[in-house]
């Protein structure tokens, strides 16, 4: 009984350790030029779906992905998709001339420096990267 | 010209992805393609215009795009595509789609151009292999034979997101059809049907008053009336359309994802087109002494009305995809001059279905199945009207197919795939001599494609 206690607490502590983060390891980013401080879920999905095209001001959007270890966890986290659902309906949408797949980098510094460059631009990294030249956008 | 474009696609099979994405880095320019070849074989019968019972490669796909945004919110591409599917296509190039596309706001673009049509969940990537669990969609709800009709409407249309989780597009102009549509060739058969039907009671009445007026006993009139009757009905022959010309033609979609149901989508279609076909159709000669023969005369045939409607719901819940479609076809011809006269032809409905689902267990594998019914005429779902014909069977009124089907990611750009498919009914199947086909059948397809 004992034993079974302990295996329940510690499987419950496992599962806060790996769940809690999720969030936390996944920093939004944008261009200063994007008015917006906070986006709720729903925008952030609908933006990296190429459904909301323009901010609130109407001047366009630019979304980029990344390749790093953080993609995964920005799936999961905001657009409930896993990266294979996701690779999918980009090719949904480049095979139907809906849309141009998103620019990807293979790493945080370079993600940030075409944020920090690009009007627009939104994307995504993890938390310890060093940001420069950028806002953070609160979920 | 063809073998200059295959040998393009080879080759670009073999440059590194990398390398098209660096050129997609650098001018802004996108180009995407997709290759696949695939096998096909059936038990017995071939199916679907494929020579499929001694198996076939006639069964590939290939198409390249290129896009670029030229201005803020302006966007500009085409696709070439071909396709094997037996007796259709032969590798013949053709514009897929082609046009610009401005976004005003979230809610409102325009589009021009050559833009593909919305139909059910899947019609738009129905040639793009990559994209889905199983090699062939639904024949229920996405007829192969009637690609040609629902491929792309070269015209204006509209697009935008709305709040609550709707999305909508639509789209007017003129659409595609081919001689070789299933429709088209469907609504041959029944123009036939009735019009037997029609001569061989008009032939029998006009002539046994005829002999009734010469002073024959009523029965003997009644038996000659029907003699030529007969003879009347065997000389009717409506050939499959030697051309078909596609004219206005409309498409509406409605999308539903709602915000409080993460992972369901529902979706509504609609596609109307009218069709101009020409067909050779004979008539018995009807002449004071008899019947003597038939005269074959090139007829045109208006088809004002072939609608689509597909209801459809999907739901994607980890690496589970679930889905079921409705899909109703309605082919409304109306009155045909035939010799001078007016013929009434009745509306036909088409009617299909199919459920299916599929799972992702690694990033290698993933399994699917569907079940799918397809009904060619819903006022005769048991066929019996059809095996009244001489010669037709009532199975040829419906095909029922249970697939079950694997897909290999070997990488991100090379799939590989297989399935089976338990089939039951005879509609777009040719068995041949056989005096007695089996209704119930199998076929096997295995495919691989390549994407970048």
């Amino acid at each position: 009984m004992k034993k079974n206690l302990i295996f329940i607490l510690l499987s419950c502590a496992l599962g806060f350790i790996f769940v809690v983060p999720a969030f936390a390891k996944v920093l939004i980013i944008a261009n200063n030029s994007v008015a917006q401080e906070s986006l709720n879920k729903e925008d952030i999905q609908n933006i990296f779906l190429g459904k909301m095209a323009k901010w609130p001001d109407n001047s366009s959007i630019n979304f980029v992905t990344s390749e790093t270890d953080v993609h995964e966890e920005f799936l999961k986290t905001y657009i409930n998709r896993s990266s294979d659902q996701f690779r999918n309906y980009w090719r949904k949408m480049v095979f139907t001339g809906k849309g141009q797949k998103p620019k990807t980098f293979k790493t945080d510094e370079e993600l940030i420096q075409f944020v920090s460059e690009t009007r627009g631009a939104i994307g995504y990294v993890s938390t310890d990267a060093p940001l420069k030249n950028v806002k953070t956008i609160t979920s | 010209m063809k073998k200059i474009i295959i040998l393009f696609f080879i080759c670009l099979s073999l440059v590194p992805v990398g390398a098209v994405s660096a050129l997609d880095e650098f001018s802004n320019v996108g180009i995407h393609g997709f290759i696949s070849q695939g096998y096909i074989q059936s038990n017995e019968y071939d199916y679907s215009g494929i020579k499929t019972e001694d198996g076939s490669f006639e069964f590939n796909e290939m198409g390249i795009n290129f896009s670029t945004t030229p201005a803020d919110g302006l966007r500009v591409g085409a696709q070439i595509f071909a396709r094997d599917f037996g007796e259709l296509g032969n590798d013949e190039f053709e514009i897929d789609w082609a046009y610009g596309d401005y976004r005003v706001n979230n809610y409102f673009g325009v589009r021009a151009g050559k833009v593909k049509i919305a139909l059910g969940l899947y019609n738009e990537t129905r040639d793009v292999d990559a994209v889905r669990t199983s090699i062939m969609l639904p024949n229920a709800i996405y007829v192969e034979q009637n690609r040609d009709v629902y491929a792309g409407i070269k015209g204006v249309g509209a697009y935008g997101e709305l709040p609550a989780g709707f999305s909508y597009q639509l789209a007017y102009g003129v659409g595609g059809v081919s001689a070789e549509s299933n429709l088209l060739i469907d609504m041959s058969t029944i123009l036939e049907d009735r019009l037997r039907t029609a001569i061989q009671a008009g032939a029998a009445a006009a002539y046994e008053a005829g002999a009734l007026q010469l002073g024959y006993p009523a029965a003997l009139a009644a038996a000659y009336g029907q003699q030529q009757g007969a003879l009347a009905a065997a000389e009717v022959q409506v050939d499959e359309p030697s051309s078909a010309t596609p004219l206005n033609t409309q498409n509406a979609s409605l999308q539903w994802a709602p915000n409080f149901a993460e992972g369901l989508r529902f979706s509504g279609t609609w596609l109307f087109t009218e069709i101009e076909t020409i067909m050779d159709i004979r008539t018995p000669n009807l002449t004071l002494t008899g019947v003597n023969g038939g005269t074959t005369v090139s007829t045109d045939v208006k088809v004002d009305n072939v609608s689509s409607i597909v209801g459809s719901v999907e739901y994607t819940r980890g690496d589970t995809i679930l889905s079921a479609e409705y899909n109703m076809i309605r082919v409304d011809v109306g009155n045909v001059l035939i010799n001078g006269n007016p013929t009434d032809i009745p509306t036909t409905e088409v009617l299909g279905w199919a459920v299916s689902a599929s799972h992702r267990f690694t990033y290698w594998f993933e399994l699917g199945a569907y079940y799918g019914d397809w009904v060619t005429n819903d006022r005769d779902r048991d066929g019996s009207e059809l095996e009244s014909i001489p010669g037709r069977y009532k199975e040829e009124r419906w095909l029922r197919d249970a697939c079950l089907t694997t897909r290999f990611d070997l990488n991100e750009n090379w799939i590989f795939k297989l399935e089976g498919h338990y089939m039951n009914g005879l509609d777009d199947v040719d068995w041949g001599n056989d005096p007695d086909p089996d209704p119930d059948w199998f076929l096997f397809a295995s495919k691989v494609s390549y994407n970048f």
